[in-house]
Parts: structure tokens; C-alpha cells; sequence
């Protein structure tokens, strides 16, 4: 069951987050927790998987740059560190509001928390 | 309980030791072991498939000790023919009305340990239940399901659903099951504690979203779900538009009457508390955004912005290919991509509708439909 839109939004980066944060645990697990063993197949598809979609999206942003002159260029009159500001805001905004959710939730979570 | 099968040939059974499947039951020369598993299946009106079904489960590489279709007040011939195949069938004595209802029917007459809940349209691959009952080792593991894939791949709107399975199957599920929080046990095929059933009274009809409810309330109580990918179920999908609005209509309504109902359990559930919020932000959120600032921009400023319905194929092709590559489907999968844009954009647009309905005009879907 997947509801409204799946695989857009910032559902898709929450999930590619989620799985950044996949090795970092297994290591956690795997040093902290005895009996643990690397789940090295199932991390690495997933990365696989993940690095797969970035790629994927680093290639559809250069084609509609290519294709439709979308892109920033350094002549643009904003000049050239803004061209590369330009071009990671839609992902530094998502990211940003992904954060800011992912934090009142928590928030939430906190102040909802009963007292013993 | 089901003591033949389509050449109706006798069984015969092998104690095995501990730990492991129960019996061994000789099927049609072979043998195969059996595990402490009741099956039920409710069903209304599906003598189209309810064959293909049964004979999936007795063709299992672990039978389950018992098989019951419930008939949930069919016209059809649907008890006739799972009552040849050799199975039990409970009759209501009137409609349930629900899928929950029959279920809940079927509840008293199940005697093991664990429940299978099988829709009647879901046929299930040679070692699916093998795969789950395998999985039920922790006493605190509460229920299990598998990979979903559409049986039949056809129609637009069956297209759609089978690029939506592979691609969440292959990517979110297994990084909720990572996470220890697969969001839904899917009410189409899971396997069951009986104990756990019995505790929260069955299969609640509260919501029409009944197994998003009994994964939620498991969390809560501290109990474990898990997602097996090698658990493969083969449901039947909405084949055209008016059964695909019904079934989308159903969860996203089902969606919302959850989240209002757990909100305050939900926010002691780390990690499902944010996979929910994440859902309702994009499917309430930028769903607006994809049905009007998408094409509002594109008319009044360019028309390039109408890339925005395409420009996270990406994160749909990717996950599809790789499961639809080692199933030998990636013609399929690939020609199937265009009808799950078109899904998506129903999908948020019924989501939109039911959020404004549950919450604006406080009308609560109460009635189930069958998405079939």
C-alpha cells in the first residue's frame, strides 16, 4: 500500500538518507553488539541501489541541461559560485525541509513522552 | 484438514524432531513437511480464482496443518469449488460485510500456532510459506509478510501497480525491514502469531486500512513485524479504473483513519514515527504541489516545468530494474513506466480527495469495497 505519491517527494531522499546511514549502523552493530555479523549482501544492493538513483538523477539533470539549456553557466550574470548554488537548491531545500520535519517529529515524540 | 488434494491421494505424516516443521505429509508421491500453520482465506464471489489459490497452497514446499475459505455469503460457486479441492469451508451466517469480518469469523476455528492470512486472489510461489514460517523464530515477532508482485501485468492500471510493488518492495520495504519497522503487514498474505490475534481481538474494523491498524498496534505494544523478500505473493489487481478508484479510495481513507487513530501511540515508535510523517507531508503536501503548482508554472512560466512530473524517474526506474532485471521482467518493467506516472497522478489526487473528505467534511469511509 503506498499512499498519494510514491517514489516523489521527499519521501525518495528520506529513504536514500536512510540508506547512507545503513554501513555506519551495521559498523555500530558489528563492534557494540555481540553475535552481530556485517550484513555486507543486503547493505551493499541497497547502496547499490541508492547509488544507482543519484547517478540516475546527476544524468537526467545534465540531459535537461544539455538538451533544454536549463542549466546555469558561468557566464551567467549571477557568475560562477552562484551557478553551482543555483544548481544544488532544489536539493539543499528538500534536504532542509526533510531535516526540519524529521526534527519536530522528534520534538513531538519528546514532549509527548509521558512522565514516569 | 485438508486431507486431499486435486488427485485426491491420502496423506501420511512423519514426526520430525524439534524446532523444525512439525510433520511430514506424503502429497501426490512427494513428501513434504507441515508446519503448525492455519490458513484462512476469506472470500466473496471468487470462484474466477479461488482454484488458482487453494491449489498454490497445496502445492506449498511446507503445508500448513489446516486450510479454511471462509464464504462469506458468495453466490457464486466459490464453496463448491474449494470444498473439491478438499479444503474446509465456514460459512457466516450472513455477510460480514468486510474482509476483517470473515477473518475475525475464522478466528475461533483456528487451533495452531500461527495464522496465515491469505486474500482469496493471491496465489503464492512454491516456498513462500516456508520462507515466512522460517522467519517466526522470536517469541516477541508477531508477524511476517512477503514480497507482493501482480499476478496479472496487462491493463494500464495493473502496469502501474507492477512498477508501484517492485520499486517500494525492492527499496523501502527492505530498508523498513532494516530498520525493524516494516510499515504495513499486507493484509493480501502474512503469516500470523495466533496468540498475538487473539490478544488484540482479531483483525479490527475500526479503519478500512485493517492490516495497517494491527501492524501499528503491534508496534505499540512492543511487538516485531518483518518483511521476507523471498516471500512471494501473487495478488490479483485492479484491472480497470473504476476498481483501481475503489482500492486506492480504500487505503488512502484507510491512511488517514490510522494516523488519527495512532497518532499519539505512533510518536513512541522511532523510525515509523517518521516513515508516517514523511508519507503524510508528500502524499497530503507535495501532492498539491504535483497536481497544481506543477501545471499552473508550466502554463503561466514555461512549459518545461511539466519536466517535474519526470525529472525523479530515477528513483522509480532504478529499484524496478534491479528486482525486474533478476526476475528476467525488464522489457516489462521498462514498458510498464509510463503507466505509473499516470497511477501516481490518480494516486495523490484520490489521496487529496479521502484528506479532504476525512478531515474537512468529517465523512468517514466506513463501507468496504472489494478493489476487484
Amino acid at each position: 500500500m503506498n499512499i498519494g505519491l510514491p517514489g516523489a517527494g521527499i519521501g525518495g531522499l528520506y529513504y536514500l538518507t536512510c540508506t547512507a546511514i545503513m554501513p555506519f549502523k551495521e559498523l555500530f552493530l558489528t563492534l557494540t553488539k555481540p553475535g552481530h555479523t556485517f550484513r555486507y549482501r543486503l547493505v551493499a544492493t541497497q547502496l547499490s541501489i541508492a547509488a544507482g538513483i543519484v547517478f540516475g538523477l546527476l544524468l537526467i539533470y545534465q540531459l535537461v541541461t544539455s538538451v533544454f539549456g536549463l542549466g546555469l553557466t558561468v557566464a551567467d550574470p549571477v557568475g560562477e559560485g552562484s551557478a553551482l548554488f543555483y544548481a544544488l537548491l532544489p536539493i539543499v531545500v528538500s534536504l532542509g525541509l526533510l531535516i526540519l520535519i524529521l526534527l519536530l517529529v522528534e520534538l513531538a515524540a519528546f514532549l509527548s513522552k509521558k512522565p514516569k | 484438514m485438508f486431507g486431499k488434494k486435486r488427485q485426491n491421494q491420502p496423506a501420511e505424516r512423519v514426526s520430525v524432531e524439534a524446532g523444525e516443521p512439525t510433520e511430514h505429509l506424503t502429497v501426490i508421491g512427494r513428501k513434504v513437511k507441515t508446519c503448525p500453520v492455519t490458513v484462512i482465506v476469506p472470500a466473496y464471489n471468487e470462484a474466477d480464482c479461488i482454484a488458482d489459490t487453494v491449489n498454490s497452497l497445496l502445492e506449498q514446499s511446507l503445508m500448513p496443518e489446516a486450510i479454511i475459505v471462509i464464504d462469506d455469503g458468495s453466490t457464486d460457486k466459490t464453496a463448491e469449488i474449494c470444498r473439491s479441492l478438499g479444503v474446509m469451508v465456514i460459512t457466516p451466517p450472513e455477510n460480514t460485510g468486510s474482509k476483517a469480518g470473515a477473518q475475525n469469523y475464522a478466528l475461533s476455528h483456528i487451533k495452531t500456532e500461527y495464522t496465515l492470512a491469505l486474500d482469496a486472489d493471491t496465489t503464492l510461489q512454491e516456498d513462500a510459506l516456508e520462507a515466512l514460517y522460517n522467519a517466526m523464530g522470536s517469541p516477541d515477532l508477531v508477524a511476517a509478510c512477503g514480497f507482493v508482485i501482480p499476478q496479472k501485468v496487462s491493463t494500464l492500471w495493473e502496469r502501474g501497480r507492477y512498477v508501484e510493488y517492485l520499486m517500494a518492495f525492492t527499496f523501502y520495504k527492505e530498508i523498513q525491514e532494516y530498520y525493524e519497522k516494516p510499515l504495513i503487514s499486507s493484509g493480501c498474505f502474512s503469516l500470523f502469531r495466533t496468540e498475538y490475534l487473539q490478544q488484540i481481538k482479531g483483525w479490527s474494523l475500526r479503519t478500512m486500512a485493517e492490516d495497517m491498524d494491527l501492524t501499528w498496534t503491534a508496534y505499540q505494544l512492543g511487538k516485531k513485524v518483518r518483511f521476507i523478500p523471498s516471500a512471494i505473493c501473487y495478488p490479483i489487481e485492479p484491472h480497470n479504473f473504476h476498481f483501481m478508484r475503489k482500492q486506492l479510495t480504500r487505503w488512502a481513507h484507510g491512511f488517514i483513519q490510522n494516523v488519527r487513530l495512532h497518532r499519539k501511540g505512533l510518536l513512541q515508535v522511532p523510525f515509523l514515527r517518521s516513515i508516517v510523517t514523511v508519507m503524510c507531508w508528500d502524499a497530503s503536501i507535495a501532492s498539491i504541489f504535483y497536481l497544481t503548482a506543477l501545471p499552473i508554472l508550466a502554463v503561466t512560466v514555461s512549459p518545461l516545468f511539466l519536466l517535474g512530473y519526470i525529472i525523479d524517474l530515477p528513483m522509480v526506474l532504478v529499484p524496478t530494474l534491479v528486482k525486474a532485471y533478476s526476475r528476467g521482467e525488464t522489457w516489462k518493467a521498462l514498458t510498464s513506466i509510463p503507466a505509473f506516472l499516470v497511477l501516481r497522478v490518480v494516486n495523490s489526487a484520490i489521496f487529496l480527495e479521502a484528506l479532504f473528505k476525512e478531515l474537512v467534511l468529517k465523512k468517514t469511509l466506513t463501507t468496504y469495497e472489494k478493489g476487484h
